[in-house]
């Protein structure tokens, strides 16, 4: 079937009649007088006046112009024969979750996502000529990995560099954005170790899957403690089995080449097992591996962790009233890596509310309440047992429920505060407002409200110190979950004090990538796994790991192999991109070229 | 035409190659076929009345007492009718045909005028034919070639007013249709001396590729489209060849001169070659 990508092309048609008209009325042979005509021909005609009508001359060069202009309009009307020259936009997205890095047992099984490369490379090789290929990997935030519309040989050299690792996310970002590309023509391929369902994909997805079931042992989460007080750091593991047979597993912790710890187990199907190790302090880095018979993924079977560096917090107790300066203390010295210090040294004040602090950046302040000890407003106060409003969003409440307890001495705040938890009218803890540090206002007196004896007065304090551990400069935590933002504080305070020493950068298998330095720096979540160095011009500021821990990527049970079609049939026909010039064009080019130098000589000669 | 500076000079290098004993004509510098008072003896025979009795030769009466008569060649002034085919297609192939034609028409007259002979230069065309006498050629350069009638029909129709025992000498390209025996037969007849002339163009004796063409004849204006290539070009050669052959096999047969001449050599060497080799010229 042929198909016109420019019909208005035909309009060349026009110039065959012109050319007919031409040879029909145009005398194209030059008079001649001569004597003795019937010594050249006895073929004659009696010329009578005027113009006339004749017969068409069929001469070569009245059939050389017409092959010309003929030709001529089928190379504007750029014919596509059949599918030879149906160049079409193919929009490949590419499942770029870790479980397409998983690989059945065999030495020579393709791993889903080699398997997936070479169903589009077997896609690629069918596109007619011409054809365009846009790789979408899918995502949190969907990567363009070719595109768009580049040329297959363009696009495969970035496919070959393609590793999948992504932790589970959706796929409606990448598909939104490859409907987006492929407009009204084109393919929509999307190729995954399973088929979504089909209510949820889009009318035009074409959906492979190249994935099957598999065993598979999995680290599912792991951590690094430290005890500054013993100097001694302890290594948490957990393993799930996510296999329907039992499986043994074998893990080993290594700093270096120096073995730490070795565990042996056997899980039943589905099972899971957590693991401890005493680690002494000063390894600095510890890499785990998990050993197992038939693992399907071997991304989940390594964790690289970070020896957890000691923020203590100094807290200063300024509170005047003895029985609630018991009841802050109380709490802080059950709090690991919290001193209690002087004021001048804290990081962080517990004092009477009723006096305001000067603005420190560097020193928190907790105002603890009565907020006047005059004994009119003493009097006055109000003990309230709820119900109780509070901004549950702001960590310093995070788990305070503030059950059965009665909130007493509570009088009016003058302050230019906002509110966290309030009740009714009256405001209970607050933050103020109109100041460059972080100041909260408890709004209580301690001897007259139970708040010290719930559980939620720990939670509150532990969440008041470790707002304020985190706001410390460096990095609060060395290992990291694959996808997790990365944020820290590089300096406090308005000045930069390490501004001169260079460029902040992250490292990483030999990468460098440059951060914006400011205050609070935020890294997105690195899409790589393994160790990162933070550098601050030369000197190393930081350490941390990102590792794979993603319980649905590690279960592989349920994947197998199918095709989907798309619902509706895109018209996959002639695109914008699509090369003009193709081999029959041309061809047809060299033959207009030759019809037209026929022509020339025909002429000539005549 | 008198005054051309070529004619002029062929004029004086040549003389008209006449015949021996041209058949008739007034008395003048040519010994004619009978006898006449010219010196030259040509034989005796018996004396009868009427004779001229100066011609009587008193010492064969001594010696036989038979009167005889001396005969002598007579001595003719030859009428030459010079026929200038005027119609149109001696324009044919440029100016320089018709004026080729022109020159050999008063070279004709000049010569037959200087030996005494009376030169009549007759223009074949649709009008009147008038003959011209040396007097009057000068009108022979004036007059345009515009007829359509062919010499043939002319001569076919009795509108050449042809005299007994001229010599005749007719210059044509013999381009039209005609058949070449009874053109000859037609002009011989009561003719002392016929002479052909074909005078051609140089593109009509040797036609170049043109590629092409739509031919109008240039008298009857008929037409025809041709490709003058190789083959159209031999094939008209080849019947241009057999028209001379015609011509020249009938004018043996009439004992008349044929000579086929191409106008672009000009009149100085188409008089020292090919009317020299004809015998029509020869250096006086």
């Amino acid at each position: 079937m042929i198909q016109l990508a420019n019909p208005w092309g035909l309009l060349a048609l026009l110039a065959l009649p012109a050319i007919l008209a031409i040879h029909m009325y145009h005398r194209r042979f030059l008079p001649l007088e001569v004597a003795g005509l019937h010594l050249w021909t006895s073929q004659t005609r009696q010329s009578l006046a005027g113009r006339r009508r004749e017969k068409l001359p069929i001469t070569w060069s009245l059939i050389f112009e017409l092959a010309a202009a003929l030709l001529l309009a089928v190379v504007l009307s750029e014919p596509h024969v059949g599918g030879l020259n149906q160049a079409v936009h193919l929009v490949a997205v590419l499942d770029n979750s870790a479980s397409m890095s998983a690989k059945p047992p065999g030495r020579d099984t393709l791993s889903f996502r080699d398997a997936a490369v070479k169903e589009l490379e077997g896609r690629a090789a069918k596109l007619p000529r011409g054809s365009v290929v846009t790789l979408i990997l899918s995502g949190h935030r969907p990567v363009m990995l070719a595109g768009p519309a580049v040329p297959w040989s363009e696009a495969k050299p970035r496919l070959d560099q393609w590793q999948p690792i992504s932790p589970r996310h959706a796929f409606e970002p990448a598909w939104d954005l490859a409907l987006q590309l492929v407009e009204a023509a084109g393919r929509i391929l999307f190729i995954s170790d399973h088929l979504p369902s089909d209510k949820d994909t889009p009318e035009k997805l074409e959906c492979v899957a190249v994935g099957r079931g598999l065993d598979n042992m999995a680290i599912s989460d792991a951590r690094w403690t430290f005890d500054a007080s013993t100097g001694k750091g302890q290594v948490f593991l957990r393993v799930q089995n996510r296999s329907r047979r039992p499986l043994n597993l074998e893990l080993q912790g290594r700093a270096g080449e120096r073995v730490v710890f070795r565990r042996s187990a056997a899980l039943a199907e589905e099972g899971a097992s957590s693991f401890e190790a005493d680690v002494p302090g000063g390894l600095g880095k510890l890499s785990v591996e998990l050993v197992s018979e038939g693992d399907g993924l071997a991304l989940d079977n390594r964790v690289e962790l970070i020896e957890p560096r000691v923020r203590a917090v100094t807290a200063a107790v300024e509170v005047p009233d003895a029985s609630s300066a018991r009841a802050v203390r109380k709490v802080l010295e059950a709090l690991t890596d919290v001193q209690i210090g002087e004021q001048a040294a804290a990081h962080l004040v517990f004092a009477p509310a009723g006096t305001l602090p000067e603005s420190n950046p560097r020193r928190w302040w907790a105002g603890i309440g009565p907020m006047s000890r005059a004994s009119g407003d003493l009097e006055a106060a109000k003990d309230i047992a709820g119900p109780y409003l509070c901004d549950k969003r702001h960590p310093l409440l995070d788990g305070v429920v503030l059950a059965g307890v009665v909130w007493g001495g509570v009088q009016p705040i003058e302050y230019d505060v906002t509110p966290l938890v309030s009740s009714g009218e009256l405001v209970l803890i607050a933050r103020l407002n109109g100041t460059r540090a972080v100041e909260y206002v408890f709004n209580i007196d301690l001897s007259r409200s139970n708040l010290a004896d719930s559980p939620d007065w720990p939670i509150l304090l532990a969440n008041f110190v470790e707002l304020r551990r985190e706001s410390l400069p460096g990095l609060p935590r060395g290992n990291y979950r694959l996808g997790e933002d990365v944020r820290f504080r590089l300096f406090e305070g308005d000045g930069d004090t390490s501004a001169a020493a260079g460029q902040l950068s992250l490292l990483h298998n030999g990468k460098s990538k440059s951060i914006a330095r400011t205050s609070l720096v935020e890294i997105p979540a690195p899409e790589e796994i393994g160790v990162f160095d933070l550098k601050d011009g030369e000197n190393l500021i930081g350490r941390f790991a990102v590792n794979f821990f993603d319980a649905e990527e590690s279960d592989l049970r349920g994947l197998v192999p199918g095709r989907r079609s798309a619902s509706v049939k895109t018209t996959a026909s002639s695109i914008a991109l699509d090369d003009p010039y193709s081999w029959a064009i041309l061809a047809l080019l060299a033959v207009i070229i030759a019809a037209i130098l026929a022509d020339w000589l025909v002429l000539k000669r005549t | 035409m008198l005054n051309d500076l070529e004619v002029q000079r062929a004029a004086d290098t040549y003389q008209l190659g006449l015949p021996k004993s041209p058949a008739a004509g007034r008395s003048g510098e040519l010994l004619g076929r009978g006898t006449g008072s010219s010196l030259e003896f040509q034989e005796y025979r018996q004396y009868v009345p009427g004779d001229d009795i100066r011609h009587l030769d008193w010492g064969a009466y001594a010696r036989s007492d038979t009167l005889m008569v001396r005969l002598f060649r007579e001595e003719i002034s030859p009428r030459t009718e010079i026929l200038l085919d005027a119609s149109r297609s001696m324009t044919s192939g440029g100016a320089l045909k018709q004026h080729v034609a022109r020159q050999l028409a008063a070279l004709f007259a000049l010569l037959s005028g200087r030996l005494g002979g009376r030169p009549a230069v007759m223009l074949l065309d649709d009008r009147e034919c008038v003959p011209l006498g040396l007097d009057s050629l000068g009108r022979l350069e004036a007059h345009a070639f515009v007829g359509r009638a062919t010499p043939a029909e002319l001569l076919s129709d009795h509108r050449v007013p042809l005299k007994r025992r001229a010599v005749r000498i007719l210059i044509s390209d013999f381009l039209f249709p005609h058949d070449p025996a009874a053109l000859v037969r037609r002009l011989a007849t009561e003719a002392s001396a016929l002479w052909l002339v074909q005078l051609l163009s140089g593109w009509e004796a040797a036609p170049t590729l043109l590629g092409g063409r739509r031919l109008v004849d240039i008298e009857t204006a008929l037409e025809s489209d041709l490709v003058l290539d190789r083959g159209t070009i031999d094939a008209y050669l080849q019947r241009l060849s057999a028209l001379k052959h015609e011509l020249l096999r009938n004018c043996r047969r009439a004992h008349a001169v044929f000579v086929s001449l191409v106008a672009d050599r000009g009149l100085v060497s188409l008089c020292r070659d090919e009317l020299c080799s004809a015998g029509i010229l020869r250096i006086a």
